[in-house]
């Protein structure tokens, strides 16, 4: 009896290992083919001599690294996207965190249309708003110069065309589409803070910019440290408006990791040196998201 | 007592005083774009400008149409963020049940498996994966636009968080009833978590109609190329800049399914985009 039952567990507990592999099997097929399988090819194919004049790959060990290192315009797109993500951290992130504290008033009305305002750059394709922002870059009647103008400031600013002011164009263009979200993270982050904290420090007599200092920042710590992570990665995979704006230059002034991979690789066909430069991307991602991971809570929130 | 109310004012003041400019400043885009679109090229460049045309140029919309084939772009777009969706919401609900349900030798290994694809970012995957479709034979097909999204590990913990949430002893009574597995799934599991699959299919849709660099890399004609793409290579063509009006014609046609959709669903798509983390 005791046998029979135990062999009728086994084939019970067999059929369901079974059923459970074949669910899982189509998304694991296509997370090894388009996802692990990609990252050690770029890393295996960074190993090799692979160009235009050399169409099957010549194994040259580290040498493409040693090139990148050694090559004056990889520092430079490095510098570019350093500060690219420095000019569009900062304010985006704080001014995010401004409008979420300004937000998160229930006595203010016409909430949907704030809403509307400040989240729907985020909506939109980067490919698309880039263009409408080109045309308002257009130096002759785009609309920034036509205000610069009207305030009686300089106006014949070529913003895109104009190696000191591309990068600052580009980056206004990404404050302008990830600022709403951010705020709506930290709006998220804010609903969570006890109401009753500010109650007490009321009694106690704290101004607004005290309960701010002393109940809302601190509190919003994990919070701000999880946007900023998000806006660095977001910060390295940037591209859709460096294509559309300014193609990398003038002079490589806007010429980004992502950018600098995609001109190796697709046009130049330098495949091995851009599977050197990608690989380096990758880590930095890696690295970015890891901690992300590793301090937002996630790994928590997914265990059983 | 009335201190105290003329401070609640004053502080709701400057609130106002705040956000009313900033909303406007983040709205001159679509202000800006959307008069241009209706504008005629001459009044384009007509000082002072005014948001409101003197004559309002639908024709902009058929003429740009007419220089591309955006009614294939549209086609492929959609195609591609359906097609999309439709095998992720298979591929996802299949391995979340799994995940959440079912007990198997290397769950924690394959877990922890799914987990790390959250980690890679699909940019740093663009380069080896061209060279995958190219030797597939798969360039320039929508099919190749698609395939690298087909699993979503995102979607999979979504589906998989509130999976967990069904009680067992739904699951006992359709066992009781005959339910297979896969009828389990469909019928009693998936009208379950409607809310979960709504904010999934909300991200998806908006970032595979969003994005651009990776179907620019695989496509090379109108076949396989979606909106995104096709509205560039439009403004190449136009590159002499008095095409302004029939550009901007363009671009809103690309937006505004999008816009709209964002309209009217507001709450729903900020809600979902706060669970979207780096994945969106």
């Amino acid at each position: 009896m005791i046998e029979e039952a135990l062999s009728l567990r086994k084939a019970i507990n067999l059929k369901e290992y079974l059923s459970a592999y074949l669910f899982i099997l189509p998304s694991f097929i296509f997370l090894v083919i388009f996802t692990y399988y990609p990252i050690l090819k770029s890393f295996w194919l960074s190993l090799f001599k692979y160009d235009f004049s050399t169409p099957s790959p010549i194994f040259s060990g580290f040498s493409n690294y040693y090139t990148m290192f050694k090559t004056p315009l990889f520092w430079k797109v490095l510098r570019n996207n350093l500060w690219y993500g420095l000019g569009t951290v900062l304010p985006s992130v704080s001014l995010g965190l401004l409008f979420a504290v300004l937000f998160n008033n229930k006595r203010l009305r016409a909430k949907g249309f704030f809403r509307f305002s400040l989240f729907y750059p985020y909506v939109l394709p980067m490919a698309a708003a880039s263009m409408v922002w080109l045309w308002m870059y257009n130096p002759g009647y785009g609309i920034i110069n036509l205000f610069l103008k009207r305030l009686g400031l300089p106006y014949n600013i070529e913003w895109v065309n104009d190696g000191r002011y591309a990068l600052l164009a580009v980056i206004i263009v990404a404050i302008w589409k990830y600022t709403g979200y951010y705020m709506i993270i930290f709006l998220a982050g804010l609903q969570s803070i006890d109401e009753e904290l500010y109650e007490v420090a009321i009694i106690e007599g704290a101004n607004s910019l005290q309960k701010f200092r002393y109940i809302t920042f601190p509190l919003l710590t994990p919070t701000t440290f999880f946007v900023v992570m998000i806006a660095i990665i977001n910060s390295f995979q940037a591209i859709d408006q460096v294509f559309v704006m300014t193609d990398g230059g003038p002079y490589n002034s806007t010429n980004v990791l992502l950018f600098y991979i995609y001109e190796n690789a697709f046009m130049y066909w330098n495949l091995g040196y851009a599977s050197a430069v990608n690989s380096f991307l990758f880590v930095v991602l890696l690295v970015g998201t890891a901690i992300y991971f590793r301090y937002s809570g996630l790994w928590v929130r997914y265990e059983r | 007592m009335s201190n105290l109310r003329l401070k609640a004012k004053l502080s709701k003041l400057i609130y106002y005083l705040i956000l009313v400019p900033v909303a406007f400043v983040m709205l001159i885009p679509l202000i800006w774009l959307v008069p241009t679109a209706l504008k005629s090229r001459a009044e384009l460049f007509l000082y002072p400008l005014s948001l409101i045309p003197k004559r309002f140029l639908f024709s902009n919309f058929p003429t740009a149409w007419s220089y591309v084939p955006f009614g294939k772009y549209y086609i492929n777009t959609l195609t591609i963020v359906f097609g999309v969706l439709f095998v992720q919401i298979i591929t996802t609900t299949l391995a979340a049940y799994a995940f959440a349900r079912l007990k198997f030798p290397g769950k924690d290994l394959l877990f922890i498996i799914f987990i790390t694809q959250l980690m890679i970012t699909p940019q740093s995957a663009i380069l080896p994966n061209y060279l995958t479709i190219k030797s597939l034979g798969l360039l320039d097909t929508r099919l190749a636009v698609m395939l690298p999204y087909f699993a979503s590990a995102f979607g999979m913990f979504l589906l998989r968080q509130a999976f967990i949430t069904i009680p067992h002893e739904l699951e006992d009574a359709a066992k009781i009833d005959g339910c297979n597995k896969l009828q389990l799934l469909w019928y009693v599991f998936l009208p379950l978590v409607k809310p979960t699959i709504l904010t999934f299919s909300i991200i998806s849709i908006t970032f595979h109609w969003n994005e651009f660099f990776w179907p620019l890399i695989i496509t090379d004609t109108s076949k396989a190329r979606p909106l995104t793409v096709g509205l560039t290579l439009f403004a190449m063509q136009a590159e002499s800049g008095a095409e302004w009006t029939l550009l901007m014609a363009a671009t809103l046609l690309v937006v505004a399914p999008l816009l709209i959709g964002f309209l009217i669903f507001q709450r729903h798509f900020i809600q979902s985009f706060m669970q979207s983390g780096i994945k969106g």
